[in-house]
């Protein structure tokens, strides 16, 4: 099926039974060309617990020292930091540190259903229908919505298990895109990227998202971190110096399947999840508005590695990175 | 007109000579179906019926003549005339008896009770989601919803509002429900006062319930919403600014409640706080009155493209900072999606019947609804779920606009509703100088606590422009109409009495930073102005005499006087400027710098302190605007002294009304500072460009011309005679403190201005202060002896007044630098 064997996505993610400790430094700089007097912020940085990840540190430090922070729950359960700078500065930096321990849960009978019993048209009990309501509706007025529906259900076989066909899908979309870094920016259409035919992790969760709520299933775009050195013999991961992008599909009576198209792999033991959104606007990992400064691409770098048990236990684990 | 209309007690009516005809296939508000008049019209039908053309046109002229004097407008986008087309007010209101009133006044108060509770659930727990009791698409895949406001401290709908219509049945049903700012409570309030003003003169006066009592509620309700309730509130009405078609409701409510109108960048938000920028420091605001679609309020949170809000806004709300009225987040429930739902929802919530029927409305996210709208699109309205989106009545669409609108539906059904096409019934409507029945649509108020709500007796009728539409909104051309609710018991003295006596203190309004620099900028703008017209005038005359006997001392004068013309506004041709040329840097609104477009400028910064003028203040502004259309217009039959004395006159007008009515802790300080800065900096400009230009040729025709520019050539005569030595000049033009238009007595004037701005004056003096008495002392101790000549005039003025121009420049910028907090540029990102 796919041409790049090398990375044919693992099996499933059921051969992941042991928990594993990742640690993830985050780094971003914003320089302005002019001195911005006030800043107000809203950081999507702190991992979240549940889908087989637990947090276990997190710590958000912002240079100049906010004037005023506040974390809150947002609308999809994730960590929202807001943070004001009242201080006239020329930089605004923002290290956001973690440590998760992954437990990928196996997928369950559910998950290999027909797909079609996934599809939010037969959720009938309301409280699902208003949890899932929001992630099952494509964007009509995109041009290319049937050219995308088209190319989804050559991988949505009538009566095909949920999880076979996802695999599919994104092995079509990892073989057929290019993966190629600064081909897109940040607001790039997922129309764009169709005609492009490459782009950044973000561009293929849009594209993967957008097929699925076509064809009536419930998918979130997924904000997080992939390891920086995969495991021995391996090739290095898309999207491992930057923050991450990928989807997830509902599954009824198991929750979110996540899968990174870009890797073309189950999101298991190599991958933070930070948030969980409708797409990229709902969980930038930073936005703001600040007076003055003007506009400046930011720094970023990221660093995501293994960390053993002991070094958890030890104490300032994170301070080591 | 008697208090008294118990209908069984009176006569019948003759109304043969009624000049008014219902329309056949509507309810009429005044004529029963046998065409007998209901009682609560009695007395406006025999009104009718007695009225002639002529008083009917005079009732329409008196009543344009009230709206123009009050300055009421309501801007009609890519309407010509922009900000300033008159509110279309109708003078014969709608009358309603209490009978029919007291369901609606139950309905509202039921309904904004229950949207508080279902926007309170919705930014919650959602049960009636999770329940089933609302589909989620309706609430979950609504544009407006705003998601961030998720989680936040519940507040409760403020103020909320209703549009109603009657049927042909005769019932009352809602149309839609307002539930972000509803507008027009502020307009009821002036059509009271107009149309009372106006039929009073005509013997039809009833006994109605009076509005007062609502507004006080409303004020005492929005106080209750500070999130400390020790002190007293400081309140603001967050307006999107001049620009909105109904700002001038925003300035006569700000107005009228006795607190500060601001605009976005009036406030800023620190720890989770929001502050007000005032010319003192920052004051806390306590409670928003708000104005602005949810949607705009916070570039940060929501709509980060919007140049009205606020950053950090929606922290400040979900925090519990500061008090919203009405709170961000529920503006997605004026969605028509709504309505089929609000009888589950009010027995979800309240365990009630929902007491006002809506109009039927069927929302297309669910299957058998989606089949009867596009069965029925040809006899219904097509709505989508978020209002700014379109409308469309099935009658009026062509075969291929029903394909396309069906295919668009089909696409994305939970975006649109088909409502039923209501016959809505009319009412007596002065049309030129007939009556004649317009259907109309009644918006109904409620202010409240969330529970607790007082409805405004009334509210605001609105017809339609011609017989056959059912469109009412000022947008679309329609008329504005007073409600009068009557009373059947009790006068309105017994309302009267019940007026407030423990109404809690709110704070009064302060002055915005932006308000005293639009004051400071409209202050120099009208000075520049009058300056700039006495120099052309006295290039004008001196011109004229040129052409008449062309002298060469004429024409070496007025090349003389060019640059200090030049100053104002570059001219930009080689050569004498003629008439004509004058005539074009007057009126010519694009000529930065020239009358047309300082007075633009000045009525501009008079519009964004809209809330500040007294009445004949806003008069002398719209005379002032009325002047410069009529003159631009007719710019080619007028000669241009036509419009020199005109200008002056009117411009002068408007300094003196808003001198006498702005104190000076209210903003008149920052006109009067505006004023003497700008008149020190004119004559000193003038002057020294003058100096410069001084020759043999040219010297004792100049000398005079500068005299008369300032305004000074008869005072000067009278004290020194004809003669006009050089020493006389620069003693009554500059240094003379008894003489109002010297530079010296400019200057000084400022002197007890700024002492306002000192708050320790037992401490010393402020920097301003001392900036002007190093301007002042100089002055005061020249001796014009000393530029007693052409050369010393050179030599010596010359320089000095270069001094002085340096000097008062800087402090001009000092002023705008330590009091009027610019709001930089906001920069955007997301990564």
């Amino acid at each position: 099926m796919s041409t790049n064997t090398s990375s044919t996505p693992n099996p499933s993610p059921d051969s992941c039974a042991d928990g594993v400790l990742l640690r993830v430094k985050h780094e971003t700089v914003y320089r302005y060309p002019g001195p911005a007097s006030l800043a107000y912020n809203a950081a999507w940085l702190e991992p979240l617990s549940g889908d087989g990840q637990m947090r276990i540190e997190h710590r958000l430090k912002v240079d100049p020292k906010p004037q005023f922070q506040n974390l809150r729950t947002d609308a999809f359960g994730n960590q929202m930091h807001y943070f004001e700078v009242h201080k006239p500065h020329s930089a605004l930096k923002v290290v956001s540190e973690a440590i998760v321990e992954r437990r990928p849960r196996p997928h369950n009978g559910a998950c290999a259903a027909p797909w079609e019993r996934a599809r939010y048209a037969a959720a009938s009990d309301p409280a699902e229908r208003a949890a899932l309501c929001s992630f099952a509706y494509p964007d009509a007025s995109i041009p290319i919505i049937d050219e995308v529906i088209d190319y989804t259900l050559v991988s949505f076989q009538k009566g095909r298990a949920l999880n076979e066909a996802v695999k599919d899908f994104a092995a079509r979309i990892y073989r057929d895109f290019k993966y190629t870094s600064g081909a897109t920016q940040v607001d790039t259409s997922v129309t764009e990227f169709w005609e492009l035919r490459k782009g950044v992790c973000q561009d293929f969760a849009n594209l993967a998202v957008l097929g699925l709520r076509a064809i009536g299933l419930a998918a979130a775009y997924v904000s997080g971190y992939v390891l920086t050195h995969p495991p021995e013999g391996e090739k290095k991961r898309q999207g491992a110096d930057a923050s991450h992008a990928w989807f997830a599909v509902h599954a009824p009576g198991y929750g979110w399947i996540h899968v990174d198209p870009t890797n073309n792999m189950w999101v298991a033991k190599e991958h933070i999840i930070v948030a969980i959104g409708r797409n990229y606007t709902d969980v930038p990992p930073l936005k703001g508005v600040c007076y003055g400064g003007g506009q400046q691409q930011p720094e970023v770098a990221v660093t995501v590695d293994i960390i053993k048990r002991e070094d958890l236990f030890h104490g300032h684990s994170m301070e080591r990175l | 007109m008697s208090e008294n209309i118990a209908p069984s007690t009176q006569p019948s009516l003759d109304l043969t000579g009624l000049p008014y005809s219902p329309l056949a296939t509507a309810f009429d508000e005044m004529l029963g179906s046998g065409g007998e008049a209901r009682p609560h019209w009695r007395a406006f039908a025999e009104y009718f019926s007695r009225v002639s053309r002529d008083d009917l046109g005079q009732l329409r002229r008196d009543t344009l003549r009230r709206l123009k004097e009050q300055g009421v407008n309501y801007h009609v986008y890519d309407d010509p005339q922009g900000m300033r087309r008159t509110w279309q007010l109708d003078p014969l209101p709608m009358v309603m008896s209490e009978a029919d009133w007291n369901p609606i006044e139950a309905g509202l108060q039921q309904r904004a009770h229950l949207y508080s509770r279902v926007l309170a659930d919705l930014l919650g727990p959602q049960t009636c989601l999770k329940q089933g009791v609302l589909p989620p698409e309706l609430v979950l895949q609504h544009p407006g919803f705003l998601r961030s406001m998720m989680g936040s401290a519940a507040l409760p709908l403020s103020l909320f509002a209703a549009d109603l219509a009657r049927g042909p049945d005769g019932s009352w049903w809602v149309l839609a429900d307002r539930t972000q700012g509803p507008s027009g409570a502020g307009y009821v309030l002036e059509a009271r006062m107009v149309t009372k003003r106006v039929l009073s003169q005509n013997a039809v006066d009833y006994a109605i319930a009076p509005l007062a009592q609502f507004f006080y509620h409303f004020k005492r309700h929005v106080a209750a919403l500070a999130p400390d309730q020790q002190k007293e509130p400081t309140i603001v009405l967050l307006s999107p600014g001049i620009g909105n078609e109904v700002y001038f409701e925003h300035a006569y409510l700000a107005a009228q409640l006795g607190i500060t109108l601001v605009q976005g960048d009036d406030l800023t938000v620190r720890q989770g706080k929001v502050y007000l920028k005032t010319v003192d420091d920052l004051q806390q605001v306590d409670v928003i009155i708000r104005r602005v679609d949810d949607a705009f309020c916070d570039p940060l949170n929501f709509r980060a493209d919007s140049m009205l809000g606020v950053p950090g806004l929606a922290q400040a709300q979900a925090l519990g900072r500061v008090g919203m009225a009405n709170p961000l987040g529920g503006g997605f429930l004026e969605s028509p999606a709504m309505l089929p739902f609000l009888p589950a929802l009010s027995k979800h919530f309240l365990a009630e019947e929902l007491k006002l029927p809506n109009v039927a409305t069927w929302w297309c996210g669910q299957e058998k609804e989606l089949k009867h709208v596009l069965q029925n699109l040809d006899d219904l309205v097509i709505k989508t779920v978020d209002r700014h989106a379109l409308v469309c009545f099935g009658p009026k669409m062509s075969a291929r606009e029903r394909d396309a609108l069906k295919r668009r539906i089909q696409a994305e059904p939970w975006r649109y509703v088909g409502q039923e096409l209501l016959s809505f019934s009319t009412t007596p409507t002065l049309v030129g100088s007939e009556i004649q029945p317009r259907h109309l649509v009644l918006r109904g108020f409620a202010a409240g606590d969330g529970e607790q709500y007082d409805v405004m007796p009334g509210g605001l009728t609105r017809v339609s422009p011609d017989a056959h539409t059912f469109l009412v909104s000022g947008q679309s051309g329609g008329w504005s109409k007073d409600t009068w609710l009557l009373k059947s018991s009790g006068s309105m003295r017994d309302v009267l009495r019940l007026s407030p006596t423990k109404q809690r203190r709110i704070a009064s309004a302060v002055l915005t930073s932006r308000a005293a620099e639009s004051l400071f900028w409209l202050a120099r703008y009208l000075e520049r102005t009058e300056s700039l017209l006495r120099h052309i005038r006295a290039y004008v005359r001196r011109l004229e005499n040129y052409i008449d006997y062309g002298f060469d001392t004429d024409k070496a004068v007025l090349e003389g006087m060019l640059p200090a013309v030049e100053a104002f506004c570059a001219l930009g041709r080689e050569g004498l400027p003629t008439v004509e040329d004058l005539k074009q840097y007057v009126l010519d609104s694009t000529r930065v710098g020239g009358v047309a477009f300082n007075l633009r400028g000045a009525i501009n910064s008079a519009y964004t302190v809209r809330d500040l003028w007294s009445g004949d203040c806003w008069r002398a502004v719209e005379e002032l605007e009325e002047l410069l259309e009529y003159s631009e217009k007719n710019r080619s039959v007028l000669a241009l002294d036509q419009f020199i004395q005109p200008f002056l006159t009117a411009l002068l007008a408007f300094l003196g009304a808003s001198q006498e009515s702005l104190a000076l802790n209210q903003g008149g300080l920052w006109l009067q500072l505006g004023r003497r800065l700008e008149r020190a900096q004119n004559t000193l400009s003038s002057t020294h460009k003058i100096c410069a230009e001084l020759n043999e040729d040219n010297e004792a025709g100049l000398r005079e011309m500068l005299l008369e520019a300032h305004d000074c050539l008869s005072s000067h005569r009278r004290r020194y005679g004809t003669e006009l030595p050089f020493y006389t000049l620069w003693k009554h033009l500059l240094l003379e403190p008894t003489n109002p238009r010297s530079l010296v007595y400019a200057v000084s004037e400022l002197e007890p201005l700024l002492s306002y701005l000192n708050p320790t004056p037992q401490q010393g003096l402020i920097g301003l202060e001392k900036n002007v008495l190093a301007i002042l002392t100089p002055l005061r101790l020249a001796d014009a002896v000393e530029w007693r000549d052409l050369e010393l005039t050179q030599t010596e003025l010359a320089p000095f007044l270069q001094n002085l121009t340096q000097q008062l420049n800087q402090f001009g910028l000092n002023i705008e630098h330590q009091y009027f907090k610019h709001a930089q540029p906001l920069t955007r990102f997301m990564r």
